[in-house]
């Protein structure tokens, strides 16, 4: 490779890094009064639970992730409990004389309507959750089978980080990270208890529900149903049995010329809701609309586990809902950055030493290797900041380093037996090629395959290690050779540029 | 084969299957040491509106009570944090927060009914009042995530470890199969037995770093150990003769190699986590496991492994031979 060639190649690849470096780290306001900001690709990268950060504009958080407390009927929080009870003493108080008595005994009777729990966080309505002075046991197994469908809904909604806990055993707060997206369609989707049913009319009061003939279920009817995305639009699958489809297609026949709504019950809540303006005569009915993929899954959750589940009567009212920054702290993130930080220096003062100038080789295929992956994990849907991905895309690098050694020690072997450096460079990438290959391709592989079967965290890991194998590999094999030569053509002693040694000219 | 590294075989495989067992039996009745997960643990929650919350001052001083009354009642609690409330259904801000802290399962509930007491007759500030209660958490655990993970990352090392065996033969295929196997479950065990505080989430991920460097140590092993069997040189050796040497000379590059990723889990741990040990430890057990099986179990298995399919080489070109011979004969 000729000098200019070179000095050109080097010029634009430094150009295109320097811009990428700017585009991923730094963020900043601008225009009048910093009305406008302009948000790194680091920064607006999705964070996991335990990671959070804010963006440049100061108002928005990445990361992170909400809580909510849901209350079965008759179990109340002793603030609501309290704030009552002191809204009707006041009544009380004020009361004029003749409406005293009667203010005093709604007080009395509001005492008398709660029982407090042991821990006194909670407040238990006496006629519709205690029974001889205890939990009823008929409470206690609707508590549970929400828990469990609750549990079960969460678990199929498939979130990194999500989690549901018994609180005060007897409510049950849950919480989702906020990189899910459609949170509060979550929440209030998932705490929707009883039996799905499916109704069609003008509106929902005069909707003439599904009639169920003796020994029918809703599920003679309805088989399931799932979540779908298509390029940019997401879908709500819903499949319906022979009987259920006649019985759709029965109902909205005359809808071309009276407009009429589909509805989807999941106890007393609507799930969906469809305007209908032609006949809908489908074994499978896709409704699209306003649904993310998020929100998608989560009304096709509700579905299909209120469909294929047990359907406690139980209703659940969203008590007390937070907004949560990153489990681990503010300063989680600065860290992970100081850690990559480490290991970047680390690395380089390694090849500086060790291979001198080659050092620099190493810096621009790292570089090469590393915005390519930040640019990844802001890009892939499935991709987000944590630190499976963290440690993938190190993993990665650590593969790329090793990589790299492998072909220098082994053109630094080369050149002691007195070859000339073009020959050595050749050689080495010559024998180390099927080292290289055989190392990312089988790593690639490892985590493809743990990528396609596998949930959570693991599959964020393994997506993340499959892109860090593939960029790794190419850049150990095809993008460090060429700057190398590329950088090369610049140094008068090859030999000193690279930290190599000639035993044979030594001896001579 | 070197003698001490085969001698002492059947007592590395002794306590790798002690281990693995042990950690079987307590991950079946115990489970990890999801502890960093807080799997059961008390929060106290201190509610306050927009009056407190717009006055740094006020804030500060409920933090003050909060944190010296918990100190005062022997409460051990984590760094409190503030979290504004929200609509349940927008998710819009409201004018209240909430200031939690994280207390351990062991707190002693007298002591938290005589915290929030105290906390709630704090003296109204301009008609505002700070509310404070304390609840108890159970996590209510699932589990397809976990099986799902055993389940991809088998069929994963088959499916890397079937590359190996096209590469590299039969013998470091099966072999690498097998230290894959052990380097996961060892990990694992190793985990649950000595009860190394881990996230939840994080076994799965640490039973994939095992596989990894598992696969990346054997590859280092195997591309010395073909080199070494094509060469001329192993003409005039058995396989025990050329597995000892190729070992010998692969100690360093798999120290350095292992090293490489014990650097990258060290310094994530070390200095990329606030929680070191729920990092660091785990995956530094991910790291040194397949070192340990690279180095003293692989090449007890790949040397009889190797034996085998040499001689049913060598009667599959004995029989060629004969079969030559005989044709060669009738001729």
């Amino acid at each position: 490779m000729s000098k200019i060639k070179s000095a050109l190649a080097l010029a634009l690849i430094t150009v295109v890094l320097l811009g990428l470096c700017f585009m991923c780290t730094v963020s900043f306001s601008y225009g009048t009064d910093n009305m406008y900001t302009f948000n790194s690709v680091i920064s607006m990268m999705e964070k996991d639970s335990l990671l959070g950060g804010g963006l440049a504009d100061g108002v928005n958080y990445v990361g992170g992730g909400y809580s909510a407390v849901f209350y079965p009927e008759g179990v109340i929080s002793a603030q609501e409990y309290e704030d009552n009870l002191e809204e009707l003493e006041t009544a009380s108080a004020e009361a004029a004389a003749d409406k005293k008595d009667e203010a005093e005994k709604a007080v009395k009777e509001y005492k008398e309507k709660y029982t407090a729990s042991e821990s006194g966080s909670l407040y238990f309505e006496t006629e519709t959750v205690m029974e001889d002075g205890e939990i009823s046991e008929e409470f206690g197994e609707k508590l549970s089978a929400a828990c469990e469908l609750m549990r079960s809904r969460l678990e199929q909604y498939r979130i990194e980080g999500a989690r549901i806990d018994l609180r005060d055993g007897y409510t049950i707060e849950m919480y989702l990270p906020r990189l899910s997206g459609g949170q509060a369609v979550a929440f209030g989707y998932f705490s929707a208890m009883g039996e799905f049913t499916m109704a069609y009319g003008a509106d929902e009061d005069s909707a003439q529900p599904l009639q169920l003939k003796t020994g029918e279920t809703v599920r003679d009817y309805v088989k399931g149903a799932r979540a779908m995305t298509n390029g940019t639009t997401s879908f709500v699958a819903i499949s319906f049995t022979k009987k259920g489809r006649s019985t759709v297609a029965g109902w909205t026949s005359g809808a071309a010329e009276t407009n009429g709504n589909l509805y989807f019950y999941v106890g007393e809540r609507a799930v969906v809701s469809l305007p209908v303006s032609e006949a809908i005569d489908q074994s499978t009915l896709y409704i699209s609309g306003s649904y993310t993929d998020d929100t998608a899954r989560a009304v096709a959750v509700t579905i299909d586990t209120a469909l294929k589940g047990t359907a406690p009567e139980l209703t659940l009212t969203l008590g007390q809902a937070t907004r949560l920054g990153a489990s681990l702290g503010d300063l989680a993130l600065p860290l992970l950055y100081a850690a990559f930080g480490v290991l970047f220096v680390g690395m380089m003062i390694f090849f500086f030493i060790r291979y001198r100038m080659l050092g620099f080789v190493q810096l621009y295929t790292f570089l090469i290797y590393f915005f390519p992956m930040v640019l990844c994990v802001w890009a892939v849907p499935m991709l987000h900041l944590g630190y499976e991905t963290a440690l993938a895309v190190l993993f990665g690098a650590a593969l790329l380093s090793i990589s790299q050694v492998m072909v220098y020690e082994t053109a630094k072997k080369e050149f002691a037996l007195g070859k000339n450096i073009t020959v050595v460079v050749k050689t080495a990438y010559k024998k180390t090629f099927w080292h290289i290959f055989d190392l990312h391709i089988a790593v690639a592989l490892l985590a493809v395959v743990t990528f396609l079967i596998s949930l959570a965290e693991l599959r964020v890991f393994a997506l993340a290690l499959t892109l860090a194998a593939v960029f790794s590999g190419l850049c150990a094999l095809a993008v460090g050779r060429f700057l190398w030569a590329a950088l090369m053509t610049f140094a008068r002693n090859k030999g000193k540029f690279c930290n190599f040694r000639s035993e044979v000219q030594e001896d001579e | 084969m070197n003698n001490k590294r085969s001698r002492f075989f059947p007592l590395f495989l002794a306590i790798s299957a002690v281990i693995i067992i042990a950690g079987i039996l307590l991950y079946a009745f115990i489970g990890f040491n999801t502890s960093p997960d807080r799997p059961a643990a008390y929060t106290l929650e201190v509610k306050y509106g927009v009056v407190i919350g717009n006055d740094a001052d006020q804030q500060e001083k409920v933090r003050e009570l909060a944190e010296s009354s918990m100190e005062k009642h022997g409460i051990v609690f984590s760094e409190g944090v503030t979290a504004p409330v929200v609509d349940g259904d927008s998710l819009a801000e409201t004018t209240d927060t909430i200031l939690s802290y994280e207390l351990a399962a062991s707190s002693d509930e007298a002591a938290l009914k005589a915290v929030v007491e105290e906390i709630n007759a704090m003296e109204e500030y301009r008609g505002a009042r700070v509310y404070a209660s304390y609840h108890h958490l159970e996590e209510l655990r699932y589990f397809e995530a976990e099986w799902r993970a055993a389940v991809a990352l088998a069929v994963a090392a088959i499916v890397a470890l079937g590359y190996v065996t096209i590469r590299f033969g039969v013998s470091c295929g099966v072999a690498g199969l097998a230290v894959m196997a052990h380097d996961v479950l060892l990990s694992l065990s190793i985990l649950a037995v000595a009860r190394i505080p881990v996230y939840a989430f994080a076994p799965a991920v640490y039973a994939g770093v095992a596989a990894l460097v598992s696969v990346v140590l054997w590859l280092v092993v195997c591309m010395r150990l073909r080199e070494k069997f094509k060469s001329e040189e192993y003409a005039s050796m058995n396989a025990g003769d050329v597995v000892r040497s190729v070992m010998d000379g692969a100690l360093l590059p798999v120290c350095l190699t292992a090293a490489v990723f014990a650097a990258v889990v060290c310094v994530l741990g070390l200095v990329g986590v606030v929680g070191t040990m729920g990092v660091v430890l785990p995956a530094l057990v991910s790291v040194a496991v397949p070192v340990y099986s690279t180095l003293l179990i692989a090449p007890n298995i790949v040397v009889p492994l190797k034996r085998m399919f040499d001689k049913r080489k060598e009667a599959k070109k004995g029989g060629y031979a004969a079969v030559k011979k005989g044709a060669q004969k009738s001729e």
